[in-house]
């Protein structure tokens, strides 16, 4: 019933039922298996199985799995593989290299399957082959796994995804912070090393060294806060990199946006996953997670470095002296917590969240310009200077139909340099074309410019580069924090639950 | 409103009618188009995809959408999408808004003032447990001598509200609640005569 290849649209459904998966076994790590959060992430994969079915998706659906990804006929899910160390790892100790779902699975019967992958003693079993047997024993009929050593060479992964070096650094961030999440739930000792760790790692030169940040692009369903906290910490280290920070300075910047939101933890479930408009009550429960945070780093036995606390603190504190939490004692962020402000606005108004749509990366700069006396003027500049407002990898079309991906920043905001994918109106591109042109530059006669940008669901009209206003139009970041510009006056509550 | 699923106990699972249509979409595009089949999929999947999407949110709509928008809006179950709008002369702007150069910032700048603020606060607002920690990092973080002040500066600022207070102060809870504010005085004061800033946290 299926047709093959997949279209994009039910490979974008097989990639969300693959994060269901892994959300669901993040929570088997986190909560009792009886909660009934458990119950209801089991309910959420069964029900994004359900859905696979009814669009016509054949079932029992098959995830191939390597060490770092998952793959659904030979195409990387790279999106839900971001988040699924956990799961990975748990399959990579049983040697499973496929999984098929049939669809008369049941949340039960899901969380049995995750019994089995959770108990140390089905690793002998399965080492000794006798997997049908440990399948059997946990009553999981409607799973099925295959070995690696019995697995079709046609279920092995036949394309690449993210380079494996560039996936293997974002989920050991993602990892670190799941268990130090977890740890903080059950009020255990933090494993802040291995955050910092993994911070550390994420900064050794990459051969490419925007694949990473690349990576943190990736849509996600997060509904905790790793996929958005890993992002934060991303963001910051390039900009932060950027301006020409130490190596010691970047471990120190790179662990405290990590561990900004560690407060969540600590937040009621219900308050924390709420899809809807929060209640000012509920709002209270979600504005005391600075507090939290700090509260809980404060009480390690093992001192965790003063940055990260005081940015657990102050991320949601504006440098005009607004924001949250309020303090009895006066309170200036430091240069870092203000770093990590930037990062964890302009990745909560660029991520898909139920609520909203997500904003390009130069809308989300013009939003958080508007509200400038929120911002440190010179960490607003220096990430819109480092990341670009089209930023790398974005998706463009230019005026005369060609279609291209940025590759490079250029001094010029709005000229970056393109790799085209394709000629005018869709034409593939002649053999003998060089393949990269900086917008704005002339290019074979024409000088080619910038019509929209193109993100999974839209398109963004950009304005005509030669009819920009060189005097500027209205105040800038720098004229409002002193007092010279107009502001909207926005209350920290306007900005997404980040 | 009624609910119309209730009104047709034979009618078509929903699924299962989305599945139907999507299906039927997808053959009657395929059919009107004038590309083969196999090139249909490789060329423009969109097509079909945009065409599933609009059955099935025509579906919901039909199955969901109550007959007063007032009464969806105050039933709170919906989610309220909200979409920032940002205008072309916003976007116009922004090249020259953020036209200079980068600035050079101090990733240390005030971290050590942040920190001890933040332990003071701490220590005055916190439950017993957190304000002990944050008094123990206040002693182990703050320099001995820097400590010592602290703690002379305090007893002096104690010892005069309570000779201003005369007899009013009592109980042992307003007198370690005097005491920690004149902590948080004495810190104020120190680090607004510009020591602590460059101290190591």
């Amino acid at each position: 019933m299926t047709a093959s290849p997949l279209t994009p649209r039910l490979l974008s459904a097989v990639a969300d039922f693959a994060h269901a998966l892994v959300q669901a076994s993040f929570n088997r790590a986190l909560h009792a298996r009886d909660s009934d959060f458990v119950r209801e992430s089991m309910q959420d994969v069964v029900a994004a199985l359900g859905t696979l079915s009814s669009m016509g998706v054949e079932t029992p659906l098959r995830l191939q799995l390597d060490e770092r990804r998952i793959f659904h006929d030979g195409q990387p899910l790279d999106g839900p593989s971001l988040q699924a160390a956990t799961l990975l790892a748990q399959c990579a100790e049983r040697d499973i290299a496929v999984i098929a779902f049939d669809e008369r699975l049941d949340a039960t019967e899901l969380n049995r399957f995750f019994d089995l992958l959770t108990s140390p003693v089905n690793v002998e079993a399965f080492a000794r082959h006798n997997r049908a047997a440990a399948m059997c024993a946990f009553d999981v009929k409607h799973v099925k796994v295959t070995l690696r050593h019995a697995a079709d060479p046609g279920d092995r992964s036949r394309t690449l995804g993210a380079p494996d070096e560039a996936l293997r650094r974002y989920q050991g961030l993602a990892d670190a912070l799941q268990n130090n999440h977890r740890l903080a739930l059950h009020d255990h000792e933090l494993a802040f090393d291995a955050a910092a760790d993994a911070v550390e790692d994420s900064l050794r030169p990459l051969d490419e060294p925007s694949l990473l940040l690349s990576l943190s692009m990736q849509d996600d369903v997060d509904r905790f806060t790793i996929g958005h906290s890993v992002r934060v910490a991303l963001l910051a280290l390039q900009v932060a990199r950027g301006v020409g920070a130490s190596g010691d300075q970047l471990v120190r910047v790179g662990a405290a946006a990590l561990m900004h939101d560690i407060g969540k933890s600590k937040v009621p479930q219900e308050v924390l996953f709420k899809q809807g408009r929060l209640t000012p009550e509920e709002w209270q429960a979600m504005a005391e997670h600075p507090r939290l945070g700090a509260e809980i780093l404060l009480q390690q036995r093992e001192p965790v470095d003063p940055q990260t606390i005081s940015a657990a603190f102050c991320h949601h504190m504006t440098c005009s002296g607004g924001g949250y939490p309020r303090t009895k004692t006066p309170m200036q962020p430091s240069a870092t917590s203000r770093l990590i402000r930037v990062c964890d606005v302009f990745e909560a108004l660029t991520a898909v969240r139920p609520y909203k749509r997500a904003l390009t990366p130069i809308e989300a700069f013009a939003v958080m310009r508007r509200e400038a006396n929120d911002f440190d003027p010179r960490w607003l500049t220096n990430a819109v200077r480092v990341l670009g407002l089209i930023p790398n990898g974005s998706r463009v079309q230019l005026t005369d139909g060609s279609e291209g991906v940025v590759v490079a920043q250029t001094r010029a905001l709005l000229q970056p340099k393109l790799r085209l994918l394709t000629g005018p109106g869709g034409a593939a591109l002649p053999a003998d074309h060089p393949g990269e042109v900086t917008v704005g530059h002339p290019f074979e006669g024409q000088i080619p410019m910038l019509a929209c940008v193109k993100t999974a669901d839209r398109e963004l009209p950009l304005p005509d580069v030669d009819s920009l206003d060189p005097a500027g139009n209205g105040p800038t970041a720098h004229d409002a924090c002193l007092g010279h510009g107009h502001s909207r006056g926005r209350d920290a509550g306007h900005v997404d639950r980040t | 409103m009624a609910d119309r699923r209730r009104t047709h106990p034979d009618a078509t699972p929903f699924r299962e009618a989305i599945s139907q249509w999507q299906l039927a979409a997808r053959t009657e595009v395929k059919r009107a188009s004038s590309l083969p089949s196999s090139m249909f999929d490789a060329a423009d999947g969109m097509i079909e995809a945009r065409l599933a999407e609009t059955v099935e949110t025509m579906m919901r709509l039909l199955q969901h959408a109550p007959d007063d928008p007032n009464q969806r809006r105050a039933s709170g179950e919906h989610l309220e999408q909200r979409a920032e709008q940002v205008s072309q002369d916003e976007l116009r702007a922004m090249p020259t808004a953020f036209g200079e150069a980068k600035v050079a910032v101090d990733l240390d700048e005030h971290v050590a003032a942040e920190y001890f603020n933040l332990l003071v606060e701490v220590w005055r607002t916190g439950d017993a447990a957190t304000a002990e920690a944050a008094r123990e990092r206040l002693l182990a973080d703050i320099p001995a001598d820097a400590a010592g002040e602290l703690d002379a500066a305090t007893a002096v600022i104690a010892q005069s509200l309570r000779g201003i207070a005369g007899g009013h102060i009592d109980a042992d809870a307003d007198l370690q609640d005097l005491e920690r504010l004149c902590a948080a005085v004495a810190a104020a004061a120190r680090l607004s005569s510009g020591r602590g800033e460059d101290e190591p946290a």
